[in-house]
């Protein structure tokens, strides 16, 4: 690839880009597309300022009007439908609302979501033309369902996780496009990983072993980074195994880039960089969660604190310009991926019209997919499919039968796409002629009986206008399963609050009581609140009816308390007690007659039941699995008066459904999860028998939630007693197997056989059935395949069975399909805990053929030995910096990934190292890269292992030269080289005049002159793209004095704040009392500081002895090279503070300390501790050498061995050098704790500190 | 004073308080000491609750108050000038940036002073004498919509402004040092709906202890802004137009139209 430079033309102006170039100034490179995505967005990033780059680090991206960047939201939604409403100013309907995820994931077809998701591009590239929204969508989500109380199941695929992945794979490809350069729409996968339980979700670690990690929860993320080139991912709130995911650089760059090889970026979930620092208190200032996340892997904040912090966070030296580039280069790659910074006419997707949102085509799509989800759960003598001809009546009864529910996630569909079952049901009758008399009646409600309230406190106001508050939180007892969190919010709350719930309260004083107020919020329906003395069941004293049914409309999920007040009950309780808040939901009014009327007078009374976003959804988990309201009263009831019931259920997952699945007179049960915007178009084909349901559950269907362990238990195996989860390991009877679905026809299954009855780990088998249709309808049957391994040790508690293979098929009524399914034995590991890779069971591997998890029709066997054979996989390479300057190195580096996900010693592998463009960076064999000139350049890794080669590449730019050409004094050239520094030993007197020319002409040189002899003249050389300077000093200096300290220091010796009580010369030394105060950012208070000028390149010596060593928290004492109290190089003998050192351990041994402040700004290079070395009488000789800008520490504790402290770089002004001691500034981590957690500070004695000597000699050019 | 007999005002400015003390509006206002004083057609001394204890006239309306190294620095309805005010509200100066707009809102991190004009201008100072200017749409010509800036807030690291566009959005933005600006969403949730806010603010400010901005605007809108983009909240008030939002500690004031004053304990 070669650099094409062009003349600014007009196809870049139709990009709408300010013409901030002049017409004769070459295309950037980040325009040009003749250079790959990488390297314009490499050539890009490094244009841009740091507060640009700052405000580029979060989802909504800085439009940046010189370099002709526009602003752009990374966050869009697009589960099922671009999350978005109409916009009649640009010509856009509402978007298409396709059936949830919970809903296809019951399609068991991954062409399925495909094909929606493909529609959901198109959409989303028509509304971008508006530019109204982006094209990077945080879609699809793939945790497999572990617990079907999470709140968010509703967007989930289902519980397995080759299920998910399947269908996930679908929804990416459909997404992604076919295009081979640019993507039609970007999808991330979420939430990485592990994000399982709502109510705990910022706060809470879910922890697993790895083979639970590697087997159940990664294998999504695994499956579609590998096969189909998932491009994001996004990291989640929680903890795995107490490390953040957002601050792992093991989650996310070991495993999910160089394991995996994802190629992209990742964005952390909104506030998860924050969750960082107040969630999990992982670390203790916002600067700090800033570089966590950033070293970790997240490249985006869905926040503010990459916005507000990342130049702070720099400037502390805590984060590079390296990790803030590659953050950024990531985001852009994906974006220039998608087209944006091309001509339109290059980019295939352009051409979507405004009118493709919520085209008849796509509203006709929705209808069919809705169509095929639908799963039927009973069909007891022919019941269903209706037969309209011969029906006089139906009664349409429930919350949801003229409702559309859309579930989680969903944008603002055309009200007039939008179709209810009534709606279907009734179109469709009509449409067909037949004549039926439907009646609608509602009957029921859906309102929540559970996780009713937030609660924050409580108030007790007494008769004489006094109020106490209480902390409702802060409770001395409580019911199970309540908790104690603040979700989004700042307040603490008791949550999870459940019908029958309680929290007591010891020593509230009622005496005299006049009102009670409780400070709450509801995050759904509400409840009542009753307060009640001595027990849950006690006298009460007031009640609240907090519910949004009475009008209350207080909060949501995110709110904080909003106080409800009743006046109290006077019962003549004095003095205090123990009250309970006692939490209870409303309760329902009885079925009504008219609805009951209806049933009995129908042929057929059809029930809607289902959940809607109130019983649970993001934030809020379910705490039970019943049907939310009277909706199982309501069922129960209309089949006492109507034996041709049937009930459809609209839900987020699994319900309980044992109380009513045997009644007799509820022959016909059907299920579906949230349908989308033409789900009673939907229901209304699949009841009268139009389609066929041909829809497999997702998940296990639990008889109860009490055969779950704990939400919070993320093992999959049986763990503290509790039983096992999903269809691997839940061992007890469930009303619904995993995968199980009737159909109105019949399908016989025969002939299994299967390709070879012998494999190793890295053969395809393939599995194959005959699948008769003997019934009378034509329809649509998934035949899925489980694998089991009976011959596995018992001891390893491997899956009763694992689904590896499924397709969905149609089958015309008597007809025969073959049903061919390969499976890869390569996808049957397990994974080795002790060797941290992949394995394989020798021995049988049985493939169970079947209807569902539990109807196994037919049964092959093959028997496996061998080993996988390692080959190569997952090669990244990079060299830790993305833009260099001439001149500057870097060594490359890589890593090398199995296929069975180990790590191969790089040592071992044989690699080669190319540059597309060694005349702007060079490589070596040895992959040591060289800067030489302006310009991008690709290096590529190509790494051999075992005869297969598998290469990465990245991109480099080279900046613009900040050297100089030349450098004169009076006219006389002198050397300077690539030195910051150059020092003149000279007579005091006139400073000569300094001239400095550029090497590159593109950069401004700015020259401020000295005054005169000593003193500094500064060059400033700036490049105007960037605002990246470089400076240059020329330090003029005279011959500076030794001391021996045997009277009071004169000329040339100054003092910085001198204090006269702290200090004297005494036995042929320098005795300096530590003072308070020091120059540590911005305390610059420390007196005494004793310095003369040497403003050249120099060797102090002094020896130092203490009366004690240094003590807490940070008295320090030492040399120090001086131009101001925020520029200096210190190299002092300090106090080490540890607050977690016990007492009894006597006083911590003090440190050698190298730390350069520069602005303001501190950075400790080196923290060197002294145990064992020092000398009890605490003395040290110590060096510091200065050449050029480069400042070598010595230390030596008998004055005449000495060894190397460190070395630190700074570029000081007019320097002086000399002496210091002081009491020290509290260490930063330390400042934001003060006396937390009982720790009391040290209190120091008054450190006395003796210089006998100090010795310099100058060096420097003449 | 209309409908108003001469009486009742003579009555009420015998009893120390005058007739605008009844009906003025306050659009500002700032803690001093356990209450706050706040501006608007007059000066008038709050407590903790929002109950008024004194007032004072002014020349001029004021539409801005803050609060900054123990000076107070207002601007006027005219929107010329950035006046610095004593603690009992004389002026003691006036300066007059060198903006086209009108200065609309005032705002301060605790070390600089920041403005926004109706002409898209931001302002900043160090001393309310010598200003900075950004001229917002001159800058963003053609990537962000011409602005008329309403109101500005600054803190926890972050600058925030809000206008309306040309055809009256509202629009909002935020920056970490001044110079560069990126849009804020609006998007928010309403029973388990997106919607997207679209009201004239009116004015904006930061509350440390939730680490929010908070915008006010018609329709007795207060909208949090916390620094998760996906976490905004919507509340409104049962007042016409909310004015302003004051954080103070763990509590707040409202100010609103028709003499609405109340805490916000959110």
């Amino acid at each position: 690839m070669h650099c094409i430079r062009k003349i600014f033309s007009c196809s870049v102006l139709a990009l709408g880009i300010c013409t901030v170039l002049s017409a004769q100034d070459p295309q950037p490179i980040y325009l040009n597309t003749a250079y790959s995505f990488e390297e314009r967005a490499t050539d890009l990033v490094s244009r841009l300022t740091l507060e640009e780059k700052q405000s580029l680090l979060g989802n909504n991206m800085a439009a940046v009007p010189r370099l002709g960047v526009k602003n752009y939201n990374i966050w869009s939604e697009a589960l099922h439908g671009v999350l978005s409403g109409a916009n009649p100013a640009a010509g856009l309907l509402g978007p298409t609302s396709f059936p949830n995820s919970v809903a296809l994931g019951s399609t068991w077809d991954p062409s399925v979501t495909e094909w929606m998701a493909s529609a959901i591009a198109e959409e989303a590239r028509a509304i971008f033309q508006t530019g109204t929204k982006g094209l990077t969508f945080w879609s699809p989500v793939v945790e497999p369902v572990r617990d079907p109380r999470w709140g968010r199941t509703g967007e989930s695929y289902g519980e397995d996780p080759f299920l998910a992945a399947t269908m996930a794979s679908g929804f990416v490809r459909g997404l992604m496009g076919s295009d081979a350069k640019y993507l039609k729409a970007v999808p991330t996968a979420k939430h990485y990983f592990a994000n399982n339980s709502e109510f705990d979700r910022h706060v809470s670690s879910s922890n697993m072993d790895s083979r639970d990690m590697r087997e159940f929860y990664l294998y999504p993320y695994k499956r579609l980074i590998e096969d189909d080139h998932l491009p994001s991912i996004m990291s989640s709130y929680n903890a795995v195994n107490h490390v953040p995911t957002s601050a792992s650089a093991f989650y996310l760059d070991t495993l999910a880039r160089r394991t995996y090889g994802m190629k992209g970026y990742v964005t952390g979930d909104c506030a998860a960089i924050e969750d960082i620092w107040n969630g999990h208190y992982y670390v203790e200032t916002r600067e700090q969660a800033t570089a966590a996340g950033l070293k970790a892997g997240v490249d985006s904040d869905c926040g503010s604190i990459y916005q507000r912090f990342a130049i702070s966070a720099y400037e502390q030296g805590i984060l590079s310009m390296a990790e803030i580039d590659r953050a950024l280069i990531n985001v852009f790659t994906i974006r220039m991926r998608t087209g944006e910074f091309d001509p339109e006419q290059m980019v295939p997707y352009t051409k979507y019209e405004p009118s493709r949102v919520s085209s008849a085509a796509n509203r006709a799509l929705a209808a069919e997919i809705a169509s095929r989800t639908l799963v039927l759960l009973k069909n007891e003598g022919g019941i269903l499919p209706l037969k309209p001809g011969s029906l006089g009546s139906i009664a349409l009864i429930g919350p949801q039968a003229d409702d559309v529910e859309l579930g989680p996630y969903s944008g603002r569909p055309e009200q007039s796409a939008m179709i209810s079952p009534n709606a279907g049901i009734r179109q469709y009758l009509e449409k067909k002629g037949y004549d039926v008399d439907v009646s609608l009646v509602t009957g029921g409600n859906i309102k929540s009986k559970s996780n009713l309230l937030y609660v924050a406190w409580f108030e007790v106001e007494k008769t004489d206008g006094s109020v106490t508050r209480y902390d409702a939180t802060k409770y001395t007892a409580c019911a199970d399963g309540i908790t104690v969190g603040s979700g989004m919010g700042e307040e603490e709350q008791v949550r999870t609050i459940d019908d029958g719930s309680w929290t007591a309260y010891d020593n509230v004083d009622i005496t005299n009581i006049e009102n009670l107020t409780v400070g709450l919020n509801i995050p759904t329906e509400g409840g009542i609140v009753e307060i009640r003395v001595g027990g849950p069941d006690g006298n009460l004293i007031g009640r609240i009816e907090a519910t949004r049914a009475s009008g209350a409309r207080v909060g949501g999920v995110y709110g904080a308390s909003t106080p409800m007040k009743t006046a109290a009950l006077k019962l003549g309780f004095n003095g205090p007690q123990t009250v309970y808040l006692v939490y209870k939901a409303p309760q329902d009014a009885p079925i009504d007659e008219e609805t009951l009327s209806a049933a009995r007078n129908a042929d057929v009374a059809v029930v809607f039941v289902g959940t809607d976003e109130n019983t649970a959804t993001e934030e809020a988990d379910r705490l039970t699995l019943l049907l939310p309201g009277n909706q199982l009263a309501l069922i129960k009831a209309v089949a006492a008066v109507n034996p041709r019931t049937v009930v459809v259920m609209q839900t987020l997952g699994c319900v309980e459904v044992e109380e009513f699945k045997h009644l007799a007179q509820v022959p016909g049960i059907l299920w579906t999860g949230y349908n989308g915007q033409a789900q009673g178009e939907a229901i209304a084909r699949v009841l009268f028998g139009e389609v066929n349901p041909g829809g497999k559950l997702n998940a296990t269907w639990y008889k109860s939630v009490q055969d779950l362990p704990a939400i919070t238990d993320y093992n999959l195996r049986r763990s503290a007693g509790a039983g096992g989860r999903t269809l691997w390991y839940f061992n007890r009877e469930v009303s619904y197997p995993f995968g199980y679905g009737l159909s109105y026809t019949d399908f016989e299954y025969s002939n299994f056989r299967i390709s070879r009855s012998t494999v190793t780990p890295n053969d395809k088998v393939t599995v194959s059935v005959d699948v008769r249709n003997t019934g009378d309808y034509d329809g649509d049957e998934v035949v899925q395949i489980y694998v089991a391994t009976p011959d596995s040790p018992a001891s390893l508690e491997r899956p009763a069975k694992r689904l590896k293979g499924f397709r969905r098929v149609t089958i015309p009524r008597g007809q025969t399909r073959t049903v061919s399914i390969t499976v890869d034995c390569a996808d049957l590991w397990f994974w080795d805990m002790q060797a941290d890779r992949m394995t394989y069971d020798p021995g049988r591997y049985v493939f169970e053929i079947g209807s569902s998890s539990q109807d196994i029709r037919g049964r092959v066997t093959a028997v496996m030995s061998g080993s996988l054979e390692r080959r190569l996989k997952t090669v990244v390479a990079d060299c830790g910096v993305s833009v260099m300057r001439i001149g500057d190195t870097a060594q490359g580096r890589f890593s090398a990934c199995m296929n069975d996900d180990s790590f191969y010693d790089t040592a071992r592998a044989e690699v080669l190292w190319t540059s597309n463009n060694p005349g702007v960076v060079s490589v070596t064999a040895d992959g040591v890269l060289k800067a030489v000139s302006m310009g991008v350049a690709t290096v590529s890794c190509a790494v051999t292992v075992d005869g297969r080669t598998v290469t990465d590449c990245f991109a480099l730019k080279v900046m613009p030269d900040l050297g100089l050409a030349s450098l004169k004094l009076d006219g006389k050239p002198v050397r300077l080289g690539d030195a910051s520094q150059v020092s003149f030993l000279r007579k005091a007197g006139k400073a000569p005049v300094v001239e400095a020319v550029a090497a590159d002409p593109a950069i401004d040189v700015d020259v401020r002159q000295a005054a005169r002899i000593p003193g500094t003249a500064v060059v400033t050389l700036s490049d105007r793209e960037t605002g990246d300077s470089r400076v240059v000093t020329v330090n003029f200096g005279t011959k500076s004095s030794g001391d021996s300290f045997q009277k009071a220091p004169a000329s040339p010796w100054s003092w910085v704040r001198e204090d006269p009580s702290g200090w004297k010369v005494s036995d042929g030394a320098l005795v300096l009392t530590a003072g308070k105060g020091d120059i540590a950012q911005a305390g610059n208070d420390a007196t005494n500081i004793l310095l003369q000028s040497a403003n050249t390149d120099w060797t102090v010596d002094t020896r130092m002895s203490c009366s004690a060593a240094p003590a807490a928290p940070a008295q320090n004492a030492g040399l120090v090279a001086y131009e101001s109290d925020d520029n200096f190089v210190k190299f002092v003998y300090s106090a080490t503070f540890n607050f977690r050192r016990q007492p009894d351990a006597g006083p911590a041994p003090g440190q050698l300390q190298l730390l350069v402040e520069e602005n303001g700004q501190q950075k400790t290079l080196v923290s060197m501790s002294l145990e064992g070395i020092i000398r009890p009488d605490n003395v040290i000789w110590l060096r510091l050498v200065k050449q050029g800008d480069i400042y070598t520490a010595w230390y030596s504790v008998d004055g005449r061995k000495y060894e190397k402290a460190g070395t630190a770089s700074a570029v000081l002004k007019d320097i002086r050098v000399g002496v210091m001691a002081c009491e020290g500034a509290m260490p930063a981590m330390m400042r934001g704790f003060g006396g937390r957690g009982g720790v009391q500070l040290p209190q120091s004695a008054p450190l006395e500190v003796s210089f006998d000597e100090f010795k310099i000699v100058n060096s420097g050019l003449r | 004073m209309s409908g108003r007999s001469l009486i009742l005002p003579f009555f009420l400015l015998l009893a120390g308080w005058t007739v605008q003390a009844q009906e003025a509006v306050l659009r500002s206002a700032v803690v001093s000491g356990d209450g706050y004083l706040a501006a608007g057609d007059c000066l008038a001394w709050l407590d903790e609750r929002g109950v008024i204890s004194r007032t004072r006239t002014v020349q001029v309306p004021l539409v801005a108050l803050v609060s900054l190294g123990g000076s107070l620095y207002a601007a006027d309805s005219s929107g010329r000038d950035v006046l610095q005010l004593d603690a009992s509200g004389d002026v003691l100066s006036r300066t007059a940036p060198a903006v086209r707009g009108r200065i609309r809102s005032l705002a301060t991190d605790g070390r600089e002073l920041f403005g926004v004009t109706d002409a898209g201008e931001f302002i900043r100072s160090r001393d309310a004498r010598s200003w900075q200017v950004l001229d917002f749409n001159a800058e963003y010509a053609g990537y962000y919509p011409r602005m008329d800036f309403r109101a500005v807030a600054a803190g926890g690291g972050a600058l925030m402004v809000a206008g309306v566009d040309v055809s009256g959005h509202l629009a909002v933005f935020t920056s970490s040092r001044g110079t560069v600006w990126a849009e804020r969403s609006l998007d928010y949730r309403d029973q388990g709906q997106s919607r997207l806010l679209d009201t004239v603010p009116l004015s904006l400010s930061y509350d440390p202890v939730q680490d929010s901005f908070c915008l006010t605007g018609g329709g007795g809108v207060l909208f949090s802004m916390p620094g998760c983009s996906h976490c905004n909240r919507l509340v409104r008030y049962p007042v016409d137009t909310l004015y302003a939002r004051i954080p103070s500690g763990y509590s707040a004031l409202l100010l609103g139209s028709g003499g609405f004053r109340t805490n916000d304990p959110r």
